[in-house]
């Protein structure tokens, strides 16, 4: 049946191209409709269908289990003829370390499938996956994602992971979580009767409860999230499941639980969290790393701390700064942010881990915003205005109606207010075209990874057998080879300029290729570390003597861990 | 408890017929003989890179109790090279197991005898030729691309890694050093006020395999699990690990602590000390939330631990390092457990020896708090090359900033700096063009500093203020008398090895050719000399740390349940109270460990249904009880019948489960 299929979908490829072409439609050998959500089950066939159906292209590994056993599944799209993963810049992205951030998996899963379908058939993306790799955990906590999707759940329920936590620590994990009172499949929340409360039911809409006017008499106050007590300790829903931040667990900043709250015990405490550092750690390649959340409609970048600013040297700004803008053009209604200023403060999430202690250029993207559902940046919804496109828009699909219930010691109450769709996750109709505005901004991103080329080489006779050579490397990249932080701290490997076969008498860096002198490196001429890399949309020069007749030849390379590595000949010639 | 230990058979029972230091494989097979006591449980934590076993010791009356009481933890091995650590950690085990079995009623103690036996594995198979500190991971030291290309290298073959005097300098490359006239086994600084003159530089025995210009800087391994934890990990340091719990070693021995909250109080043999020189409580760590050194109301209990260790055993000094990123750093920052550490043994105190290097606070009183001027020495651990004993003197320079020189046993140099407001920043050239920065703070005659190198490699480097700056009339540094050796710490070792039977410790500077440094001498103390002792002292140590241990765990704290008391209110209403009452000295958690809440609370809990409990939780918790009486009362007003029963539960780490049924109605 797939055999079948794949046959199909590659004649198709080959007859009705130009047909389609002039669709814009660019079949793919699954299909996958991107207007509705997954489950974690459903994402995992996916991913088996699509690394079946690319075999060429796309390899599918599971690079750790979750807590609760489930595969942390990773894709790699590398193009296996243009050489391995390793030799070329690599992107890594990834989403749902917050399972309730559901349209994260989405995004990433979209990008997969829409990069698979487009190899051959589109030309800037064909050029793309033959110059780099790309790494993809479409979802990093897969026990959560189960969960939000199989149980009652809330927008914000199964942030955490499923490892038990002692919330409360009271001895015991996990033992009171909310429950699904009303038994509509959904967490809402819940209002009791209180002649002393400060909320009303809306006198027309019962999928409303409003703040009472300053002139009237409220008859309700809030009781938090639908549940009981179920452990008998006076609170309600103050040990639910896990308990924890799988984004404030990574080595960059890390606190403690009593300063950042959720941390962990230490940094890397999870299984899902270390398998996916342990990766990361083993591909230096790695240039340029994307997560996706939500939600607001941002595209942020570190520091998570105010005491971290010194990360960010002003040459990796100014690459952040081109690479946000173009991001902010491409995806409408969303606005680029630093995260403590503009958002709160973070310790040890994992794109400042990315970008702090590892020196790659890094984004978190918080997926949808309201402003994107009636398309304007001005407009404030008030109640009544938030209920209209409710209403009109979204049919009132999200909101379920507040119903009157016997609660064990609350007495009676109000439950509803909303699924677990409701205010965190595009709307079906609009979840394909976030994923492609998403997934285009991260592929300007990976685009801009460092690509170097020698852009001038020459020799010159200096009589006695000595003779000069100057070359320039150019990067023609928005992100450099070795990024500023990662220079100054010394990340990683530095580049190195490696002369093979010839007899160097001294070499060294130049202001460029007219410098008139230079200053020689003390030792091992024939192998110059380059710290600082090649910079952003820029060039680089260095000057070697040799020593040789006219004629000889030697072999000049540049290896660095975040571009592809180059290498010429130079032939001793007078010019 | 009367303490009182004997030693004599220790090495016996681990199997050996004279005092000797073990392998891996002999100190497994003394651990599993261990283990055949009905009191020592064995197990199994980690499997190291090259496929060998992490052990744990589990000491107890009944070991399948052992996580209900409070715990002693006893870590040793961290350090590849530190093996006195090891040998005195089964040693103590056993003496635990069988002398004083009758302590383990009440207390479990954890042994955890050698974290890292790739590293040991690798020290005792160079037979004394070098240390190998970390684990065996492979890393990239220089950063160059090659690995492991340049390694300490025993050159002129006699056995033993050690120094190098080159003999004559090219011009790049001046002379730092020159025999001590005063012993001339020692090197030091010239004094050029008495027409001294350097006559060589220093460098570890090796070559320059990569020609880079450096020697031995990239040689076997190693991550140093001892910097790969995670209070001031020292990021971006290759052999502090890629990140902090990186290894399998650490990874597990972090996990094992924090699965055992009952672990009350921790005893780290390596090469770290606050037993010696007890922390104080001044500064704070990373945005003022974590003390820099230890909460200020744990301060008398370390001071009170520090106290009992001078009475017990003989360690009367200790060296003054870098804490970033240890073990025993981690567990009393991030776990908050009274955490100690010991070399187990330092260099005995000869009669005509100058110790004064050791005993600062003899010496520094009258230092002004708004200066930085003096001497200041302390040791720093150098990546492939180890321990340097760093000398720094400091005088006030006429425009108000600081100038004087930097000197240790392979380098001297001027410094230049500036001190403000406890910031104290210096810097110096270690060759023209090769610059070197330290920066830190200095409290209390102690200067916690970060020293940044010419290839940007950093290191940690703490010093601490030896004498007084020389009033501002006294212009010259003071010449040192010929018959007392500048380096007085590597005189007292030299007079130590000649009490010993045997010419250990140091080997003579020898003539020898090297192939890029021309003439050379090689000589200096041996690898591990200062840090191991004798094996024959072995069994004295161990019996000094058990006798240590033996007074922790006699202040360990004891929990009493007082009560309950009821009170019939008439009615059906009932006032219930219980108390629980620590009677030992030690509080059940350090103060930070309430404020961190790092560790389970006690709980305490009522059957009563909530809807019937007038006041009070009915969960209660209590996150800390002191010492000498200290107590936390729970009150209940409830309602119930006359024949009804309610139970109180009480639960805490050290204690386990205790529950009190009663019936109030029918009592009263």
């Amino acid at each position: 049946m797939t055999m079948l299929r794949m046959l199909l979908s590659a004649i198709m490829l080959m007859t009705v191209t130009a047909t389609t072409w002039a669709q814009q439609h660019i079949p793919s050998r699954v299909d996958i409709a991107w207007n509705r959500y997954y489950d974690f089950e459903e994402m995992e066939q996916q991913l088996r269908d699509l690394a079946a159906a690319y075999p060429d292209i796309m390899a599918l590994e599971s690079i750790g289990k979750s807590v609760q056993g489930r595969d942390i599944w990773l894709v790699t799209l590398n193009v296996e003829k243009t050489g391995p993963d390793t030799s070329k810049p690599a992107m890594y992205i990834d989403g749902s370390i917050h399972a309730n951030e559901v349209q994260a998996t989405e995004v990433v899963m979209y990008s997969i499938w829409y990069l698979t379908k487009s190899y051959g058939t589109v030309d800037a993306i064909t050029e793309l996956m033959d110059d780099t790799a790309m790494y993809f955990v479409p979802c990093v906590s897969p026990d959560s994602r189960a969960h939000w999707f199989r149980e009652p759940n809330s927008p914000n329920t199964q942030r955490s992971g499923q490892r038990p936590t002692d919330n409360d620590f009271d001895g015991v994990a996990d033992e009171d979580g909310p429950d699904d009172l009303d038994g509509d499949g959904h967490i809402g929340s819940m209002f009791r009767f209180d002649p002393n409360g400060t909320w009303k039911r809306h006198p027309e809409r019962p999928a409303l409860i409003v703040r009472a006017g300053e002139d009237e008499e409220g008859e309700l106050s809030w009781a938090g999230q639908e549940g009981i007590d179920n452990d008998g300790d006076g609170r309600i829903n103050e040990d639910g499941a896990g308990g924890y931040d799988m984004n404030r667990n990574w080595p960059a900043g890390w606190q403690p639980s009593f300063i950042q709250r959720g941390a962990g015990e230490f940094p890397l405490c999870f299984p899902e969290t270390r398998a996916i550092a342990m990766f990361i750690l083993d591909k230096p390649n790695i240039a340029a790393a994307q997560s996706y959340h939500n939600t607001g409609g941002m595209i942020l970048r570190g520091p998570g701390a105010p005491y971290r600013s010194s990360f960010y040297p002003r040459a990796d700004l100014r690459v952040y700064d081109a690479l946000a803008e173009a991001g902010e053009e491409m995806i409408p209604f969303y606005n680029y942010l630093i995260i403590h200023e503009d958002l709160y403060t973070v310790h040890g999430g994992t794109v400042n881990w990315a970008a702090e202690g590892l020196g790659i250029i890094s984004f978190t993207n918080e997926l949808w915003t309201t402003r994107q559902i009636l398309q304007s940046n001005e407009r404030t919804y008030d109640a009544d205005a938030r209920q209209r496109w409710q209403d009109r828009i979204l049919f009132g699909q999200t909101q379920t109606l507040y119903t009157e219930h016997d609660h064990p010691t609350l007495g009676r109450v109000l439950i509803g207010g909303g699924t677990k769709y409701a205010s965190r996750s595009d709307p079906p109709f609009m979840l394909e075209q976030s994923c492609h505005r998403n997934f285009a901004f991260t592929m300007y991103h990976a685009s801009e990874m460092p690509s170097i080329q020698f852009d001038h080489v020459a020799t010159r006779d200096l009589g006695n057998d000595v003779w000069e050579v100057t070359v320039e490397i150019l990067n023609e990249k928005i992100i450099p080879t070795r990024t500023a932080v990662a220079a100054q701290k010394r990340i990683g490997t530095p580049d190195r300029l490696i002369a093979d076969g010839a007899s160097v008498i001294t070499a060294g860096r130049i202001a460029n290729r007219f410098a008139t002198t230079m200053t020689p490196v003390a030792h091992r001429p024939e192998r110059l570390l380059v710290n600082e890399g090649i910079p952003s949309e820029g060039r680089r020069a260095f000057r070697y003597l040799v020593s040789g007749q006219a004629g000889d030849t030697f072999t000049l390379r540049y290896e660095a861990e975040k571009c592809r590595d180059i290498e010429t000949t130079v032939t001793l010639e007078s010019e | 408890m009367a303490v009182v230990v004997t030693a004599s058979t220790v090495s016996a029972a681990l199997g050996q017929s004279a005092a000797e230091y073990l392998n891996h494989d002999a100190t497994m097979s003394a651990a599993r003989r261990l283990a055949r006591a009905a009191n020592v449980d064995l197990d199994t934590l980690a499997r190291t890179g090259q496929g060998r076993d992490v052990i744990v010791l589990t000491l107890s009356a009944d070991p399948s109790q052992h996580a209900s009481k409070p715990a002693v933890l006893i870590t040793a091995g961290l350090d590849g090279g530190h093996l006195v650590g090891t040998e005195t950690a089964l040693r103590v085990a056993s003496l635990l197991s069988s002398d004083h079995a009758e302590w383990l009623d009440d207390v479990t103690v954890y042994v955890i005898p050698q974290v890292n036996p790739d590293g040991a594995h690798a020290t005792m198979s160079a037979d004394g030729a070098m240390l190998m500190t970390g684990n065996l991971r492979t890393i990239d030291d220089d950063r160059d691309g090659l690995i492991n290309e340049d390694p300490p290298t025993d050159i002129n073959g006699d056995g033993v890694i050690t120094m190098m005097r080159r003999l004559e300098p090219t011009l790049d490359d001046a002379p730092t050093h020159l025999a001590d006239p005063a012993d001339p086994r020692l090197n030091k600084t010239p004094a050029t006020a008495d027409g001294e003159r350097a006559v060589f530089t220093l460098y570890p025995e090796g070559l320059d395999a990569d020609g880079d210009g450096t020697i031995a800087e990239d040689g076997p391994g190693m991550v140093d699990l001892d910097q790969n934890f995670v209070q001031d990990w020292p990021a971006y340091t290759p052999i502090a690990g890629p990140v902090p719990l990186s290894e399998p070693e650490t990874l597990a021995l972090a996990r094992f602590v924090v699965d055992h909250p009952n672990i009350m109080a921790a005893i780290t043999y390596g090469r770290h000390d606050n037993l010696v020189n007890a922390p104080d409580g001044k500064g704070k760590g990373p945005l003022n939330r974590i003390p820099k050194n230890v909460h200020e109301d744990d301060l008398d209990l370390y001071k009170a631990i520090s106290t009992v260790f001078g009475d017990v055993t003989t360690t009367a000094h200790a060296p003054s390092r870098d804490t970033a990123g240890s073990f025993h750093r981690w567990l009393y920052a991030h776990r908050g457990i009274p955490s100690f550490a010991t070399t187990v043994w330092s260099r005995p105190s000869l009669d005509d020896a100058d110790d004064s290097n050791d005993d600062p606070a003899t010496e520094v009183a009258d230092i002004a708090d708004d200066t930085a001027a003096g001497q200041w020495t302390g040791e720093v651990d150098v990546p492939d090359i180890g321990g340097l004993n760093v000398t720094i003197d400091l005088k006030p320079a006429a425009d108000g900033t600081l100038e004087g020189t930097l000197t240790s046993e392979m380098f001297s140099f001027d410094l230049t700096g500036t001190f403000d407001s406890g910031s104290l920043a210096l810097k110096g050239e270690l060759a023209p063009g090769a610059p070197v920065a330290l920066t830190g703070a200095v409290t209390d005659d102690t200067y916690t500093a970060t020293v940044s190198g010419p290839n940007g490699e950093s290191f940690p480097f703490i010093a601490t203020r030896q004498q007084a700056v020389a009033s501002s009339t006294s212009d010259d540094a003071k010449p040192s008398k010929p018959d007392t050796p500048q380096d007085k710490n590597g005189a007292a070792w030299l007079a130590y090895a000649e009490t010993l039977d045997d010419t250990i410790g140091f080997v003579e500077w020898t003539p020898f050719d090297h192939p890029t440094l021309g003439s050379v001498e090689i000589g200096g103390f041996t690898p591990g000399f200062q840090m191991n002792p004798p094996a024959s002292a072995l069994d004295t140590l161990a019996a000094e740390q058990t006798a240590f241990v033996g007074e922790i765990i006699e202040r360990r704290p004891s929990l009493r349940i007082v009560g309950p008391e009821v009170n019939a209110l008439g009615g059906g209403l009932y006032d219930l109270r219980v108390a629980v009452v620590n009677d030992g000295v030690m509080p059940t958690r350090t103060a930070l460990a309430a404020q961190a809440r790092s560790t389970l609370p006690m709980n305490v809990r009522l059957s009563v249904p909530i809807d019937r409990i007038v006041t009070g939780q009915r969960v209660q918790q209590t996150w800390r009880i002191d010492g000498h009486g200290g107590r936390a009362t729970f009150r209940w007003m409830v309602r119930l019948n006359d024949d009804e029963q309610c139970t109180i539960t009480i639960q805490h780490p050290q204690l386990g489960e205790r529950a009190i049924t009663m019936q109030p109605g029918g009592e009263g």
